[in-house]
């Protein structure tokens, strides 16, 4: 799992009114190199909710991304570097997505996250 | 005697000289004779130095004289000629030569804490049972029958393991387990990476005791990957050992290709004893043992390159293997009558009992070591690039509806298709909006005649799916670069990534599919199409190909659609794609089974789940399977019945069933696929599944609620902000493009 598709995640469990974003306990990364494209990465950047991205980063040991970001900085070449890496590069293999909320565990496992509910939490 | 402690094994070429040793043939424990019958018999020709077995058939030993003169005359009298001291027995007999191997000493430093192996997966608690306990659980399998093997004693629990196959047969299920390992199951059942582990492994469902007797041992071996899912664990009772892992690197020994060379040269102990007493699928010589080869093999050794951690079992400790440590590593016990730990000499006790709780795995295995799996050893044979550049080269012989298949061989899979939806709920909300609850249910239909059959046919399905629609290609080309795109319900991910200049993210139900995308390179993640595990407005398009026509009730339907858009940004777009009742071969519904009020009633009743006359074979197959709604309460059952009643009302006598849209579509799982095991046959004896020998498959029924004209249209007018932007119908499926308003 990728950080662009944490961004998308949300807990959608019954009750919980915010879902977003999810914790992330790691326990292994993986970085598969992909094409750098500054054109996508500016296409991307707009439905990125930035914080959330940075603080994902973060917890994965990610720590060169700007807590902000200006539109002019997607023309800086070490920044989109960055922001490819963090998220399009680094996988999580195996962990857990925790909800803000409820602290309901969605576990990781070769990469896939696995999002299920229980019956009861529909 | 000179020989203790060695083991010996045929020389792959016939010595001309004689040497002292004798590898005979057709002789041994498993006919009956000890040691000592067979000592005095040779000794009719010489002193005899000592007899061992040969290998672990118990047909076969090494008889060693002092002198070689004295081999020869007992070979002249009875190689191939009638033992008239020992029944009359007709032996063959070869000269053996010896060979010292590197491996007289234990070289590997013993670890007694798991942690120390560095192997994901495996964890030893140690004093898990009490002494009590394990007098307790010892008294018990005393009292009970032993299977004897060649070397050691079994029972078996749950299923039987059948060395022959490896596997067990899950259509002869034995019973539960014993009630005298309740507290052990129990206490074991409550441990942390036993219970949140991700892969399933309770309720504990099968026990194999196995009693080792001094000096021996168990070959190298990985538990067939097919029989048992989640981990594994074994409590070691009586005595200690030592257990070494072993991983095979992967470049350096190739099982397809080394294992004939091996087979042809090591005519040895574990190649022989394989399938007798081994619960492995494959077998590795064992380089520890000293062996008997010929002078040609003393030259050439077998080269393999392998890492070897060796874990120290105490008694009353719990060995438990998971994951990586239980699909990727082998596991073997020296037959040895004492272990060396780090230098000490540490004798094993008369007998070493071990029990060892697994679950049976109903469907194929998924692992990481495709290399070792015997679920995933067909999957590899068609690799991905291939089925991507037919998909890619081939659009004209796509037929939505019908995709043409690669392993031709059954015709109704050209049926297409995929899985999903899921939970359900089986109250008719009159209001759409007012759906939020939900009852707690998934229908029984779906888990079983979708989930559970996408689960068992995935690798198989998702070999025929390749193929890629150009109605939905040209719809994931029409959307702006930089998109995110959502696929829910997305088979074997076959739109993903059509467009590269999109990111897209695919979800699924069925977890055998989902990593059958991942390993293709997909972003993907398990989810349920009905609660999509996405922020609102996140992506920029949405497909939903085949999917709906698997849901089984018009609220279910309706709100597999809300989630769409819900998930899709105001002006994005979504395709939805169904089945239609008007099929452009209007004889394939002929090879569906319409699923009537009537039948409905007689499957779900609470009173009667036994077939009554005049349903069809398919059907009667599945009313069999009796505890279907047993956990339901009888109110929901009542509506569930209603429900399905009222659709089929004034239909079941109609000959012309023109309005029928509930179907059970065959799928035809042909016998020689991989996933045709354990599942396939539980499902055929459980009435899930049923066999077509004419056909050579084994047939699956899945659920279709298939569309009429107009129908997908009038579901969408019930969800709000959304506009229908085009709709068509397309061979054979009827297809609409909705765009979410920007309201």
């Amino acid at each position: 799992m990728r950080l662009l598709t944490h961004n998308m995640l949300s807990c959608n469990r019954k009750g919980v009114s915010n879902g977003f974003p999810l914790g992330i306990e790691a326990s292994k990364l993986e970085v598969k190199e992909v094409d750098f494209n500054s054109d996508f990465l500016r296409h991307i950047y707009p439905k990125i909710e930035w914080k959330a991205f940075v603080d994902a980063a973060k917890s994965l040991g990610l720590n060169d991304l700007p807590e902000h970001v200006d539109d002019s900085m997607l023309e800086d070449d070490d920044f989109l570097h960055s922001f490819h890496h963090a998220l399009l590069e680094v996988h999580l293999e195996e962990g857990a997505l925790i909800c803000p909320e409820t602290g309901r565990r969605f576990p990781v496992n070769r990469g896939i996250p696995n999002m299920l509910l229980n019956e009861d939490e529909v | 005697m000179s020989v203790a402690g060695l083991r010996f094994s045929k020389p792959s070429v016939a010595l001309a000289a004689p040497t002292p040793h004798l590898y005979v043939a057709n002789c041994g424990p498993a006919l009956n004779l000890t040691v000592s019958q067979i000592t005095e018999a040779f000794e009719e020709h010489g002193r005899v130095a000592g007899v061992s077995v040969a290998d672990d058939s118990g047909t076969r030993v090494i008889v060693s004289f002092e002198r070689a003169e004295d081999a020869a005359a007992a070979r002249g009298a009875w190689n191939g000629k009638p033992c008239m001291p020992l029944l009359g027995l007709v032996m063959f007999i070869d000269y053996a030569l010896p060979r010292k191997t590197e491996m007289a000493k234990q070289s590997e430093p013993v670890f007694f804490c798991s942690l120390d192996m560095e192997i994901p997966g495996i964890i030893l608690h140690s004093e898990f049972v009490s002494p009590a306990e394990e007098k307790e659980l010892l008294a018990a399998v005393d009292e009970r029958p032993w299977q004897t093997l060649a070397k050691r004693k079994v029972q078996h629990y749950g299923y039987e393991f059948l060395y022959k196959v490896r596997n067990v047969d899950l259509t002869k299920k034995l019973g539960e387990l014993p009630t005298f390992v309740d507290h052990v199951v129990e206490r074991m059942s409550a441990l942390p990476e036993v219970a949140n582990s991700t892969e399933k492994s309770l309720p504990f469902d099968q026990l194999t005791v196995n009693e080792y007797p001094r000096g021996v041992g168990l070959s190298p071996h990985i538990d067939t990957h097919s029989a048992f899912e989640g981990s594994i664990l074994s409590l070691s009772l009586a005595g200690a050992c030592v257990m070494e892992f072993r991983k095979y690197h992967k470049h350096s020994y190739d099982l397809h290709t080394s294992k004939a060379n091996y087979d042809s040269r090591v005519h040895g102990t574990h190649i022989m004893g394989r399938g007798l007493d081994c619960e492995a699928r494959q077998t590795i010589p064992d380089l520890h043992q000293t062996t008997y080869f010929s002078e040609q093999e003393m030259i050439e050794p077998p080269k393999v390159k392998v890492e070897r951690r060796v874990l120290y079992l105490p008694q009353r400790s719990l060995l438990i293997l998971s994951n990586e440590a239980r699909y990727g590593w082998h596991h073997y016990i020296p037959h040895h009558k004492e272990d060396v730990v780090n230098g000490e000499k540490v004798p094993r006790s008369s007998r070493r009992v071990s029990f060892t709780f697994r679950k049976v795995r109903l469907g194929p295995c998924y692992c990481q070591f495709p290399h070792l799996c015997d679920s995933q050893a067909e999957i590899a044979e068609v690799p991905v690039s291939i089925i991507n550049a037919w998909g890619s080269k081939d659009n004209d012989s796509t037929v939505l509806g019908r995709e043409y298949t690669i392993c031709s061989a059954v015709e109704d899979n050209a049926v297409h298709d995929k899985i999903h939806g899921v939970s359900l709920t089986v109250s008719e909300v009159k209001d759409a909006t007012t759906c939020k609850v939900w009852i707690p249910a998934t229908p029984e239909i779906e888990k079983m005649y979708v989930q559970e059959v996408y689960d068992a046919i995935a690798p198989h399905f998702s070999s025929t799916r390749f193929a890629k629609w150009p109605k939905v290609a040209q719809f994931l080309h029409s959307i702006a670069p930089g998109s995110i795109v959502v696929d829910a319900g997305c088979g074997n991910g076959k739109y993903l990534g059509l467009n590269p200049k999109c990111f897209f993210v695919g979800c699924d139900i069925s977890a055998p599919l989902v990593a059958i995308c991942a390993q293709r390179g997909h972003e993907v993640l398990i989810a349920d199409a009905l609660f999509l595990p996405y922020r609102t407005g996140v992506c920029d398009a949405a497909i939903s190909i085949a999917v709906l026509h698997h849901l089984s009730s018009e609220q279910r339907r309706v709100r597999a659609i809300e989630e769409l858009l819900r998930v899709v940004r105001h002006g994005g777009k979504v395709l939805i794609t169904v089945w239609a009742v008007e099929q452009e071969d209007k004889s394939l519904l002929t090879k569906w089974t319409p699923l009537t009020g009537k039948y409905m009633e007689e499957w779900v009743g609470s009173s009667s789940h036994k077939a009554k006359g005049n349903l069809s074979e398919n059907s009667l197959h599945m009313i069999q399977e009796g505890d279907t709604l047993e956990d339901k309460s009888a109110d929901e059952e009542q509506e569930f019945v209603t429900i399905f009643s009222q659709k089929f009302d004034g239909q079941e006598d109609s000959r012309q069933m023109k309005e029928q849209q509930e179907y059970f579509v065959p799928w035809h799982l042909p016998y020689h696929r991989a996933e045709i095991g354990g599942a396939s046959a539980a499902a055929v004896a459980r009435g899930f599944a049923r066999k077509d020998d004419k056909k050579g498959a084994v047939v699956y029924n899945r659920y279709y609620h298939v569309f009429v004209e107009g129908e997908l249209e009038r579901l969408i007018s019930k969800c709000a902000g959304a506009s229908v932007v085009d709709q068509f119908y397309d061979k054979s499926n009827w297809c609409v493009v909705i765009e979410k308003s920007c309201y």
